[in-house]
């Protein structure tokens, strides 16, 4: 096992430093910069005080020489900050993160109920009439962007029926029912794009397992249908789905970006555009170091996860990766 | 003694391109209370199918397409899915093929067996634990108490046959069915659990249905033997008259074609040449006929019932001067 750790550390390391990277070169090839972005439509600046503003900022300085000055600071915990706000950047994702954490959590707990719901029900028949209703439904979730979704779900819910709000954000410790209610629509909109990955890999996972010898044997002691279903299909289905889950998780942390922004939350992802715009760099570089910190770990706890459900796994880690 | 099993006139059908075609064919047996009956035939002469019908484990694209299956008196056929879930386990079980792969890997051995213990009894889950222990104990594993705990994983495969035995004799069935319960074994092993499975059927006064395509199992194990070529049953008899006398050119056959340690190695092991048919492709008259020494014209237009033939039942039109040469 700890040989394990050892190595997935190592990778995950590797994974996290050329993924850094890329994005601090990434955003500085972008045309513009923060200065530019400061001054906006204000053309009426001389070379001179732009180069100014420019060595101010500390952009005049040669890219390696920035690149080891964020890294050194990085290490120590200091992920600068922002050219705009002039907040601390850890602050900016602090302040930020839980609202992405309870979006990404709403999210995942619909995609997961429902997934636990209609893969079951489409694996019952196979070829039926409700795993083709399924199948339906599941194609349309895939091939339907999570923004249209969320249009239409705002055209319903806040414009025609007026039930549930469309933006704006209360925080957990002001009141609890007006953030729960800002959360629902973009729980399902996110809800609706994971579930039907989750869904079709489920189901495909249990088919095969259904086909297996063990579950003759499960049919041939006289077990009931449900407890077949529940006791030995779907656990032992579990481990490849929740390898996939912990990927819906790791994207939806990262991938709520259009959600938070097209619902006005406050997250991490809402954050990432607007600095994004205004090539805050410090601010960018912190919200990527934040988000494939998370995927990691996500991935790295959902593996360990399926140690948990299968026993081979659990034990024979060590061996296997010996051998 | 009665008929615990009584399989009459058995067809199973699977889809082909010239409709639907059988695989098992107007099958009739009957296996009396602590009779144990060796089903014989190389791969995909149907019995295997057999078995599974026994179970009303078939499923598509097979199809049980006519036939009754008697168990205790009762046409299980005619039941409804949920009515004959009664029936597994507790009148019927099974032991299978692979024991690697017929038990969940990600479960204890022991909570399988609880499983279907307490399926079968209404008891708590402290004495089923115990029950499941003195079973593992009958069917052989070492410290019972705790293997109980393993997954299937940590057992080998002698040992793992030995839990889905004990799996097999968790609702006190009155029928085994063991279909090709050896095979996945080392020989030693085999003959381990060969033993034990005779053991268990002589205590429990079980009848057991041994299905295999070792010949040397079957004569080992079973008091009669039904032999199966092309989805039909081609001889039955006393395994001891069939043995010493095969009557139909088949069985004759598959007995020459034996190879083990009792047979003379200087003698050039014999073969049947030729392939089984497809069950798309079987020839009008005798199922056999294509690969038979024996074969006459009558043979390939006219398809052989099974007739009594001296205590036993055979399916060709020649047997009785094809016995008498012998």
């Amino acid at each position: 096992m700890l040989r394990y750790l050892i190595r997935r550390g190592i990778s995950s390391i590797a994974v996290l430093v050329i993924s850094v990277l890329l994005v601090f070169l990434t955003i500085r090839i972008l045309p513009g910069d923060p200065v530019l972005a400061k001054l906006g439509a204000a053309t009426e600046v001389t070379p001179e005080a732009l180069a100014l503003m420019r060595k101010e900022a500390g952009l005049d300085r040669p890219l390696l020489s920035q690149l080891w000055t964020w890294v050194a600071n990085a290490l120590q915990g200091d992920l600068g900050i922002s050219y705009f706000s002039q907040f601390k950047v850890t602050e900016l994702v602090a302040i930020r993160l839980p609202v992405t954490f309870e979006l990404t959590f709403f999210i995942i707990l619909f995609a997961v109920i429902f997934s636990l719901i209609l893969a079951p029900l489409s694996v019952r028949k196979p070829g039926g009439a409700l795993d083709r209703g399924i199948g339906y439904f599941t194609s349309i979730g895939l091939s339907v962007p999570g923004f249209v979704i969320g249009i239409v779900l705002i055209l319903f819910f806040s414009l025609r029926f007026q039930i549930l709000p469309s933006r704006g954000f209360t925080p957990l410790s002001e009141s609890v029912t007006e953030n729960l209610k800002l959360m629902i629509l973009p729980s399902i909109t996110g809800g609706l794009t994971a579930t039907p990955y989750l869904v079709r890999y489920l189901r495909a996972s249990m088919l095969e397992i259904k086909q297996s010898p063990f579950i003759r044997t499960a049919e041939g002691k006289g077990l009931s249908n449900s407890r077949i279903m529940f006791r030995h299909i779907l656990p032992n289905s579990l481990v490849p789905a929740l390898t996939m889950l912990g990927l819906i998780v790791g994207y939806t942390l990262s991938g709520v970006v259009v959600i938070e922004y097209m619902f006005g939350l406050p997250g991490i992802g809402s954050l990432a555009i607007e600095s994004a715009f205004k090539r805050d760099y410090a601010v960018i570089q912190g919200v990527a170091l934040t988000i494939i910190t998370l995927f990691i770990v996500t991935t790295f706890l959902f593996d360990l996860l399926c140690g948990l459900v299968d026993p081979r796994l659990r034990m024979n880690k060590e061996e296997k990766l010996e051998a | 003694m009665s008929n615990l099993i009584d399989v009459r006139n058995l067809t199973l059908t699977v889809p082909s391109t010239k409709g639907r075609v059988p695989v098992v064919q107007d099958l009739s047996f009957t296996i009396k209370q602590g009779e144990k009956l060796g089903l014989v035939g190389e791969s995909g002469s149907g019995k295997s199918l057999t078995a599974f019908s026994l179970m009303r484990l078939i499923k598509d694209p097979v199809r049980i397409e006519s036939g009754e299956i008697y168990i205790n008196g009762v046409d299980v056929l005619k039941l409804s899915a949920e009515q004959f879930r009664k029936y597994r386990g507790s009148e019927i079980a099974m032991i299978y093929q692979d024991p690697m792969s017929a038990l969940n890997p990600i479960m204890k051995i022991g909570d399988q067996i609880v499983e279907s213990i307490q399926l079968h009894n209404k008891i708590s889950k402290a004495d089923a634990r115990r029950f499941a222990i003195e079973l593992l104990a009958s069917v052989g594993i070492p410290e019972p108490e705790e293997r109980i705990n393993s997954y299937p994983f940590e057992m080998s495969g002698g040992m793992l046959q030995r839990v889905v035995i004990a799996i097999a004799l968790s609702g006190e069935p009155k029928v085994l069915i063991a279909d090709e319960a050896t095979t996945a074994l080392d020989v030693t092993t085999q003959e381990r659990v060969l033993n034990l499975l005779n053991r268990l059927a002589e205590e429990r006064n079980l009848s057991v249905l041994l299905i295999t395509h070792d010949l040397g199992v079957a004569a080992q194990f079973s008091d009669r033997i039904n032999v199966m070529y092309g989805g039909k049953l081609v001889e039955q008899g006393k395994i001891k008259d069939v043995f010493t006398n095969p009557f139909h050119p088949y069985t004759r056959a598959l007995l020459d074609s034996r190879c083990d340690y009792t047979v003379d190695v200087n003698k050039p092991i014999r073969s049947i040449a030729g392939q089984p048919p497809r069950p798309d492709n079987r020839p009008p008259g005798c199922v056999f006929a294509p690969r038979c020494e024996h074969t006459i014209s009558q043979c390939t237009s006219e398809a052989p019932t099974l007739r009594s033939v001296k205590e036993r039942q055979v399916a060709c039109i020649r047997v009785e001067e094809l016995s008498v040469r012998n």
